[in-house]
């Protein structure tokens, strides 16, 4: 794998809705007493789809997943992996699809290449096969060096690569990752998601991820689902999301930054001069808007801002973040 | 190819037909600081008894065998690694796997639950079969040291090898039951207490075997009791086989038949070693005897009669419905579903289960009576019933008191109703007792009131006396009752297994009516790792 392939690596669009999902939650509910962890969760992830699984701690994520894995099983509703039911078919479930959870088991007295060897033949691997498959996944982890190094003594983001490698080790098509980049430093998370997104464009795995880190899953999702007090608020392609979130700013409309030098009232006034340009929000030294405009208008728009005399340092259209959606619709309701 | 490189090449083509868990703990094993320091104990510990009876042995005059002396040591270093040490590292192996949060990452893989079992105590068993091949020798020394009977030394090896396997499982199973932190401390010290008392009686029954020389292998009685040994050895080693599997199993999958059919197979086997057993008694001389010994038959079906009524308290605790992987895999034929009914899950087929078993054992004890002389045969035939009796209120009562927790609330699983169960049934059958203690006059002349003390109303029953007549009668119409308080449960049971008709669930209803999932989404979509469909097969 080079550098090139890794930062080359784009997602498409998901899937039309015609193609069969991967991953199918149906009113999904896990009920732990009282607790409803999740209430009545239903969504779908397609082929080759990264869907980011967003929410508060305590969100129901983890219980959402873990039902997935087939690690708990639902007190009511179903989820089908592949096809096959969680409930009624964990064997085949588990044979799909590979579960990463939040925190990464080591067993003692145990090395790269063994840990790897352990779980090939635990998937039924025998003799080549069992060796491609350790090396197939030493190959995508980039671990071949350390192959002999004993997994306890691995930092935290050479051990969340062995696990990936673990999650991999059967090729399974579906993908269940659980705050895979939680506790690591920039460059190993840098380096892990580029993993990840190597996945879905270039193995076409299904992949499902929870993080905290939105910013970053916003770079490798093409889809999400946002959660919170175990009901699903939102979810489907990242942009019908954004688009039906917005929280500014009528249909047809571009969202637009302006930084000033100074005298960002002299902004603000003419902007609200203006016949094409709405929702007007002033910060310090910049001015967010909706501008009604092709390209073309914009550009006109910039020339005739400079000819108001407006020092005008930063002029740039702003897309609304993953952030700004789930700060949007979340309450921040804890159970 | 060179020598070292075929040699890898075969233990890695040998490894391939080996249980990944065997293979993989037996790697750890070899690096671990623990193993390699109780193999060293081990040897220095022998190392040093043999130079202290080799010294010993210098200058003395005396030339009588030492060997019955000698062995107690080596023995008693035996004991310790492989019915304290193998056992208890057997327990932790899987405590270890939650501890270091591996259980859940070797949960979804495709090893089943009874391979994990297996493969942990079959690692438990390598390091026996290692702490064993570096003791034999210092035991050949015993026997060169004189004193010591061959045949009854090899005997006692031999037994404490299996005693140690199957310690080893039942350490393993009491592991499955410890899954939060407290219960794991709590199961630990049990367990280690256990372990340290059953060490300590097998150095003590090794050591009186060998030291008397007490075993006449001439004696047929010793190969019947071997047999009868070796059979309650390998049904109880199933049945802790299915317990721990059952205890891995995925929560939707059947966890229940295993334990029954093991269950059902001790059960039989008592009833048919009994009746062996009574055969030789009674008729085994040249007439038939007139008296009947009872007291071996109390005793044998007092202890089945615990055992069994464990196994039916279990199966009539479960809740009802079937999951839908269950009945996906029943049987095609209406007839094989018929027979499988008593040990397919679900607490309706788990009185079913309790009511057939007992049924069949009075009907055999009734056909035995016949063929007898005497009047300790109506007290062994009234026994028998007593004790069936007494199965069935405990299990239907728990059972009834089960469905109506459930019904209270669905907090409630059938582990807390079992615990609820027990704790009934020992203050049912205080309470006569403690009013007695509290009268301070002496027991009352009306026996009916301690009908809820099993222990006393069968030494009543058994004894022939004149209340004998009316506890049978009261047990009987008891049993009856709760017996018809479950019948509509034991009936939807049997109705779902073989008419295929699904019972209404026996928890309120907390969540509002979903959909049906359609047989599209079902079906889904196959991926390239198409996996064979399930096949339809019994449980």
């Amino acid at each position: 794998m080079t550098e090139e392939t890794t930062t080359t690596a784009t997602l498409d669009p998901p899937p039309p809705p015609e193609v069969a999902p991967t991953i199918e939650l149906h009113h999904l509910h896990r009920f732990f007493g009282n607790l409803k962890a999740v209430n009545d969760v239903s969504f779908r992830v397609h082929p080759g789809e990264v869907m980011g699984f967003i929410g508060p701690n305590g969100a129901g994520k983890t219980t959402t997943m873990r039902i997935l894995a087939t690690l708990d099983v639902p007190t009511a509703g179903d989820a089908f992996v592949g096809g096959y039911s969680v409930v009624d078919k964990p064997d085949d479930v588990r044979r799909i699809l590979g579960f990463m959870p939040d925190s990464f088991g080591k067993y003692q007295n145990v090395n790269v290449i063994e840990y790897l060897d352990f779980f090939a033949r635990a998937y039924g691997f025998r003799g080549a096969a069992r060796r491609d498959a350790i090396e197939r996944v030493l190959e995508f982890t980039e671990l071949g060096k350390l192959a002999e190094k004993p997994i306890d003594t691995l930092s935290k983001g050479m051990s969340q690569r062995l696990g990936l490698g673990r999650t991999l080790i059967h090729d399974p098509q579906v993908l269940v990752l659980d705050e895979p980049a939680a506790g690591l430093d920039p460059r190993a998370r840098v380096e892990l998601r580029e993993l990840i997104q190597l996945l879905a464009t270039e193995l076409n795995k299904t992949v499902l991820i929870s993080s905290h880190i939105l910013t970053e899953l916003s770079e490798i999702c093409n889809s999400a689902a946002i959660i919170e007090a175990g009901q699903i608020l939102a979810s489907g392609s990242r942009d019908a999301i954004m688009k039906g979130h917005r929280r500014i700013g009528p249909e047809g409309t571009t969202a637009l930054e302006v930084r000033v030098a100074e005298n960002v009232e002299k902004l603000q006034r003419w902007l609200l001069e203006q016949p094409r340009i709405s929702a007007v929000r002033i910060a310090e030294r910049h001015a967010r808007f909706e501008f009604a405009g092709n390209e073309a208008d914009q550009a006109q728009l910039l020339k005739s801002m400079i000819e108001a005399g407006i020092d005008v340092i930063a002029f740039h259209g702003r897309a609304e973040s993953l952030e700004d959606v789930f700060m949007a619709v979340t309450k921040g309701i804890t159970q | 190819m060179s020598e070292s490189d075929f040699i890898n090449r075969w233990a890695e083509q040998a490894s391939d037909r080996l249980n990944p868990i065997l293979v993989k703990e037996t790697r750890q094993a070899l690096k671990s600081k623990q193993f390699l320091a109780t193999f060293a104990i081990m040897l220095l510990g022998g190392w040093l008894i043999s130079a202290f009876v080799l010294m010993s042995m210098i200058g003395a005059n005396d030339e009588s065998p030492i060997g019955k002396n000698v062995f107690p040591w080596y023995f008693t270093l035996l004991s310790f690694t492989v019915m304290l040490v193998v056992p208890f590292g057997a327990f932790r192996s899987l405590l270890a796997e939650r501890d270091l949060n591996t259980y859940e990452l070797l949960n979804i893989t495709t090893l089943s639950p009874q391979q994990i079992v297996w493969g942990k105590w079959l690692s438990a068993q390598v390091q026996t079969f290692i702490y064993f091949s570096a003791i034999s020798p210092f035991v050949a020394f015993t026997y060169l040291l004189r004193g010591v009977d061959f045949p009854t030394l090899i005997f006692v090896l031999l037994a404490l090898m299996f005693a140690s396997m199957l310690v080893a499982l039942m350490s393993l199973t009491f592991s499955t039951f410890a899954r939060q932190r407290q219960a794991q401390v709590v199961l630990s010290l049990v367990l280690l207490g256990q372990l340290v008392w059953i060490m300590g009686a097998s150095i003590t029954t090794g050591t009186l075997l060998v030291s008397r020389n007490s075993i006449d292998f001439s004696d047929p009685a010793v190969y019947w009791g071997g047999l009868v040994i070796g059979t309650y050895y390998v049904a109880l080693f199933v049945l802790c086989l299915q317990i721990a599997r059952a205890q891995l199993t995925f929560e939707s999958d059947n966890r229940s038949t295993g334990i029954r059919l093991s269950g059902s197979a001790i059960f039989w086997l008592t009833i048919g070693w009994l009746s062996i057993g009574f055969h030789q008694g009674y008729f085994g001389g040249t007439s038939p005897s007139t008296n009947l010994a009872t007291e071996p038959i109390y005793s044998t079906l007092s202890v089945l009669a615990v055992f069994w009524g464990a196994v039916c308290v279990f199966a009539a605790t479960e809740t009802e419905t079937l999951s839908r992987r269950v009945r996906g895999q029943l049987p095609k034929n209406p007839l094989v579903r018929l027979i499988a009914v008593p040990f397919l899950p679900g607490g309706g087929r788990g009185m079913l289960l309790a009511v057939g078993h007992l049924a069949a054992l009075i009907g055999l004890a009734f056909l035995v009576q016949r063929s007898l002389h005497g009047p300790d045969r109506v007290h062994a035939m009234n026994f028998t019933s007593a004790v069936s009796c007494y199965i069935i209120i405990y299990a239907g009562l728990a059972a009834v008191m089960g469905r109506w927790l459930r019904s209270a609330t669905p907090l409630f699983r059938p582990a807390q109703t079992r615990a609820f169960a027990i704790v009934m049934f020992a203050v049912m059958w205080m309470v006569p007792n403690i009013f007695t203690i509290l009268r301070g006059s002496g027991r009352t002349t009306n026996e009916l009131l301690y009908l809820t003390d099993p222990v006393h109303s069968l030494v009543r029953v058994s004894g022939g006396g004149p209340w004998a007549g009316k506890i049978m009668m009261a047990l009987s119409i008891a049993a009856s009752l709760v017996v018809l308080l479950n019948l509509r449960t034991m009936l939807r049971g049997l109705a779902e297994v073989v008419l295929l008709r699904e019972p209404p669930p026996d928890v309120p209803e907390v969540i509002p009516d979903i959909e049906p999932v359609s047989s599209d989404m079902r079906r889904g979509v196959m991926l390239d790792s198409a996996v064979a469909p399930e096949p339809s097969t019994t449980s």
